[in-house]
């Protein structure tokens, strides 16, 4: 339950922390995956990022060349932002930023209840006891 | 990637067997989705390298394409081409395709107006189904399998002239057989140039 829930949200920002990875450096598809791993979020299926690679390069939001890898081989497919990729990359951070906030808000103040219910309750409980 | 080059890998790697169908499978997906020939090259060796450095990771390829390898190939053929350019491309290719396999029949036959007849149709329809069908779901056939195929159709195409006789329908004169080879031309010369374009890069 808690992976499947991990794994709808990640689904949901997906092409944001893609856009971001290639913020930092143009990237081939396997460096992804690697990036993503080392920051904790684990894809189930390694391959989902290539349909939303095509996507945001239809879009125009990346654009690719090919070239050679740093650890050598055959040439490699490059995904590299584009003026319209950095724009949504910044609008998308900036959603995020609030989306999070508001989240966090909305858990954090139900935890709060609950808690003030379940403290309550021991209250009651407690009262209960000394009668 | 070759038949024999595929062959050449599945002897040299462990694992390799399974890319290799994992890669079958994609390239007919691609193909049958009227993804063009340059752009199927493209995203086969984009996944090859992936599966290549997933494989030499620990990772099968069941971790990089998910259990359902089409649904894969299709959800990146969507992303990759829209619908509209993937049905225009195959609203021509198919009637090519076609198109071909009744101007080899106009030459065997010796005949300008190829008489055509239920078992006939049924022979095409079969193959062309089955085979289809079969290549979306495992890759390519192979030539055994396809000769396979062929024995169905033609159980089929006999069934077919038990049960509704074997008399000319209508009779197809060969400019008809060439007007249909005619919207499949552009593409067909267009991947004919990007394989060749591909194949001086490689040079």
């Amino acid at each position: 339950m808690h992976d499947q829930r991990r794994s709808q949200l990640l689904r949901g920002v997906l092409d944001l922390c893609l856009l971001a990875l290639i913020g930092e450096r143009p990237r081939y598809g396997y460096e992804f995956v690697e990036a993503l791993t080392e920051s904790g979020l684990d894809l189930v299926s390694e391959g989902s990022i290539y349909p939303l690679l095509a996507r945001m390069e239809r879009a125009g939001l990346v654009d690719s060349y090919r070239a050679p890898s740093a650890a050598g081989g055959a040439p490699r497919k490059y995904y590299r932002l584009t003026d319209a990729g950095t724009a949504e990359l910044a609008a998308g951070r900036a959603t995020w930023g609030t989306f999070t906030v508001a989240v966090s808000r909305t858990l954090e103040g139900q935890g709060g209840a609950q808690n003030s219910d379940t403290g309550d309750a021991g209250a009651r409980h407690d009262t209960a006891g000394d009668q | 990637m070759t038949q024999q080059a595929t062959n050449e890998a599945t002897e040299s790697m462990p694992g390799e067997a399974e890319r290799a169908r994992v890669l079958a499978v994609c390239r007919s997906n691609w193909e049958y989705r009227g993804i063009d020939d340059a752009s199927v090259r493209e995203m086969l060796a984009e996944l090859s390298e992936h599966l290549e450095e997933a494989a030499s990771a620990g990772r099968s390829p069941k971790d990089v394409v998910g259990a359902d390898v089409p649904g894969f190939a299709a959800s990146w053929a969507r992303a990759r081409t829209p619908l509209r350019l993937r049905v225009l491309r195959m609203a021509a290719l198919i009637p090519f395709a076609l198109a071909v396999l009744l101007l080899l029949t106009h030459l065997i036959d010796r005949t300008l107006a190829l008489p055509v007849e239920a078992p006939r149709i049924a022979f095409y329809a079969v193959i062309i189904a089955v085979g289809v069908a079969l290549e979306l779901r495992r890759g390519s056939l192979g030539f055994l399998r396809w000769l396979l195929v062929g024995l169905i159709g033609i159980g089929i195409a006999q069934l077919t002239t038990w049960l509704v006789g074997d008399g000319t329908l209508f009779r197809l004169p060969l400019w008809a057989t060439l007007l249909l080879m005619l919207p499949g031309l552009p593409y067909a010369y267009g991947d004919i140039r990007a394989r060749k374009a591909v194949a001086a890069a490689a040079e």
